[in-house]
């Protein structure tokens, strides 16, 4: 078949069934024991070219072992990716490479994600100079429009990453991301780390970015107001799964799993009026740990739906039949109640 | 505390009024110069009230509390200058020792991180008890009695066992619970809660907050909630003090704050927090620049730089204080709708 017409109408990006479990032991010798961390449990969906698709959950809810995993940052357990409808478990290690090029991250924290020893503009222009055959004024060249487009003076080139504030910091982050020209950019909480008024410049630049490259990105985050202001589409995730998926101003106006509707009425609105007389409505507990003991007398212990220990509305149906996504149209959702609601 | 300059008789200390904080200004000496952390921050706190102080990292709200429980980084930080009165009495003026005796007892603090801030060698019993014997002077075994009620109280279930676990044996959201029910195992008349929930989770966060406010009701606490979070804030402030770069920006009631705005970094800090209602398509309206480094000798008014109203007379001296109604005041020279 036409590789052409195959990938046409399909997502840019896409996981099936795809699930990354990190196994460790305790103990030695007779006392010794299985455990896997199932971070990541069994994931469908796919990323439109153009889009910007978000992934909120809370922590450890496998947010980010599935942005990496997405870019074979950590292995995959099992289930495929597919990139432009490639399997990328298929590639060699030089095509997976030049795949790289294409596929970039932006990371949470930019104090980290620098190297102190390289100036500003080395450290844009390492990936440059690894996938492109340039002179050297011509990296130097780009890495000043670079600097220019994450709205950075292009001075700035030859200073360390200490002279620089945090905001300041993830433009150079993002610029890098930038460099190699990628057509998807996974950013892992880009924002959590800075200030609120800083937070608000990183959102617009990335929102200006993805339209003048015509980026698609996967927007990590735990802060559902960000994921709402900068997102199309929004998949809620819950302990490796995920509960509901739908454009975002859908899952906003009616979210459907009871996660999701727990999950914003725990946000305090900046409004003080709304936010005393609105219901409260806390949601208890705590989400209950990833890790599971290989075992079968403790497998079959846990119940069929990620939710039920902390659901309001939980039923015996639950605790033995496992919700799969289903919905009308673009909006989906794992819960059962879908079923009991006409 | 050679340091502390003579003050006039300042008449403003009122009869109901829990916690004064006059003309506060504390610095850090360093290697490098001095940062004026705090810089003329004046407040005050009323019996079972509740104060958050806004702002971001770096506009001194942590130092200010750490000024009034004199926990100043030593021997770097120091109090230079204004009075801080509790409960009638100068603060400042306490010794060591004293201090001692009123922190942890008639002030509880919470901090943000729950992972540092309990001993990982000790029990939570342990750690609950420790001031409560102390202060109190009571036997052990009351203490531990007062601690299990006090660990019910926070919501911690099977209290009586969790008394002898480890912090490493509980999540962080049960951490901070101890946190509280620590600070608050003396019944402290009021209680510093500095970014209580920052390090959690939305969810943890509805349960901390909810938690604390029914706390407040049952003990007629004041507290002080240092946060960069205005929708918390909303939920939980009865009176707002917004900082930048160690200075008081602007003062009220919430509803003056966020409804009635009148210093231009309040404003731009409320426009520029994305929520769940505004519309998608609109622009953030983020604050341009960056924050100002505070070992600089900041001319005038600190947000000037990056202030839409600046001009030259913002460049003269630090705005006076105005009066926008009774108890709402702002430092700005001018006239912002």
């Amino acid at each position: 078949m036409n590789q052409d017409a195959q990938t046409l109408g399909k997502p840019l990006i896409a996981a099936q069934d795809l699930k990354v479990y990190f196994p460790f032991t305790q103990g030695i010798g007779f006392w010794k024991q299985h455990y896997t961390v199932r971070a990541v449990n069994g994931i469908n969906f796919g990323v439109e070219a153009g889009e910007t698709f978000g992934v909120v959950g809370e922590s450890g809810c496998g947010k980010t072992t599935l942005g990496r995993a997405l870019l074979s940052l950590v292995p995959k357990t099992s289930g495929e990716i597919f990139f432009k409808g490639k399997d990328i478990a298929q590639l060699n290690r030089a095509q997976m490479r030049s795949l790289r090029q294409h596929m970039q991250i932006v990371f949470q924290n930019p104090y980290a994600a620098l190297n102190p020893r390289m100036t500003v503009g080395n450290f844009i222009g390492e990936p440059i100079r690894k996938f492109f055959d340039l002179s050297k004024q011509e990296v130097h060249k780009r890495v000043l429009t670079l600097l220019e487009s994450v709205g950075l003076d292009p001075r700035f080139a030859n200073r360390y990453p200490h002279e620089f504030s945090g905001g300041q910091r993830q433009r150079v982050v993002i610029a890098r991301a930038l460099a190699t020209n990628p057509e998807f950019i996974v950013a892992d909480e880009p924002v959590s780390a800075l200030d609120v008024s800083i937070q608000a410049q990183i959102l617009n630049l990335l929102k200006d970015l993805k339209r003048t490259y015509n980026l698609t990105l996967l927007f990590i985050a735990h802060d559902l107001t960000t994921v709402r202001y900068i997102t199309d589409r929004v998949a809620v995730m819950y302990l490796g799964k995920i509960v509901e998926v739908a454009t975002t101003e859908k899952l906003f106006a009616q979210p459907q799993h009871p996660y999701t509707q727990l999950l914003m009425a725990s946000i305090p609105l900046a409004d003080p009026h709304r936010e005393q007389q609105r219901p409260h409505r806390v949601l208890e507990g705590e989400v209950p740990s990833p890790i599971v003991a290989e075992d079968a007398k403790q497998q079959q212990q846990l119940p069929a739906c990620v939710f039920y220990g902390r659901c309001p509305e939980r039923m015996p149906r639950c605790k033995v039949e496992t919700p799969r996504l289903q919905g009308k149209g673009s909006h989906q959702t794992a819960c059962h109640l879908l079923d009991e609601r006409p | 505390m050679r340091s502390i300059q003579k003050w006039m008789p300042v008449e403003l200390v009122m009869a109901d009024s829990l916690l004064v904080v006059d003309r506060l200004k504390s610095y850090i000496y360093t290697r490098y110069g001095v940062v004026r952390a705090v810089n003329d921050v004046s407040f005050e706190l009323a019996e079972g009230d509740t104060l958050g102080i806004v702002g971001e990292s770096g506009s001194g709200k942590s130092m200010t509390c750490m000024s009034i429980l004199g926990l100043l980084p030593q021997p770097f930080g120091k109090m230079v200058a204004g009075r801080i009165r509790f409960r009638n009495e100068d603060l400042h003026t306490q010794s060591s020792r004293q201090m001692q005796q009123i922190r942890g007892k008639e002030i509880g603090m919470v901090f943000q991180d729950p992972m540092t801030s309990l001993n990982p060698f000790l029990t939570v019993g342990t750690q609950l008890t420790e001031g409560y014997v102390v202060h109190q002077q009571v036997a052990k075994q009351e203490a531990w009695q007062h601690a299990i009620d006090m660990l019910d109280k926070v919501g911690i279930p099977e209290a009586e066992k969790r008394m002898l676990s480890y912090p490493h044996e509980l999540s962080g959201g049960m951490r901070q619970r101890v946190m509280i029910a620590i600070a608050l195992m003396c019944s402290p008349a009021l209680l510093i809660a500095d970014e209580p929930t920052s390090a959690l989770d939305v969810t943890i966060q509805a349960q901390i907050l909810e938690l604390l406010k029914s706390l407040q009701r049952q003990m007629k606490m004041s507290i002080i909630l240092i946060t960069h979070d205005l929708g918390i804030v909303a939920a939980t402030c009865k009176q707002v003090i917004v900082m930048y770069a160690g200075r008081v920006m602007e003062a009220g009631s919430v509803d003056d704050i966020f409804y009635r705005p009148k210093h231009p970094y309040t404003i731009g800090l409320l426009q520029s927090v994305p929520s769940l209602e505004a519309d998608r398509e609109k622009p953030l309206q983020p604050i341009d620049g960056n924050p100002p480094d505070l070992m600089a000798d900041i001319q005038g008014c600190p947000f000037h730089p990056r202030c839409a109203y600046g001009d030259a007379a913002c460049l003269q001296e630090f705005p006076q204080q105005r009066t926008a109604t009774t108890g709402h005041s702002f430092y700005c020279c001018k006239d912002v709708e």
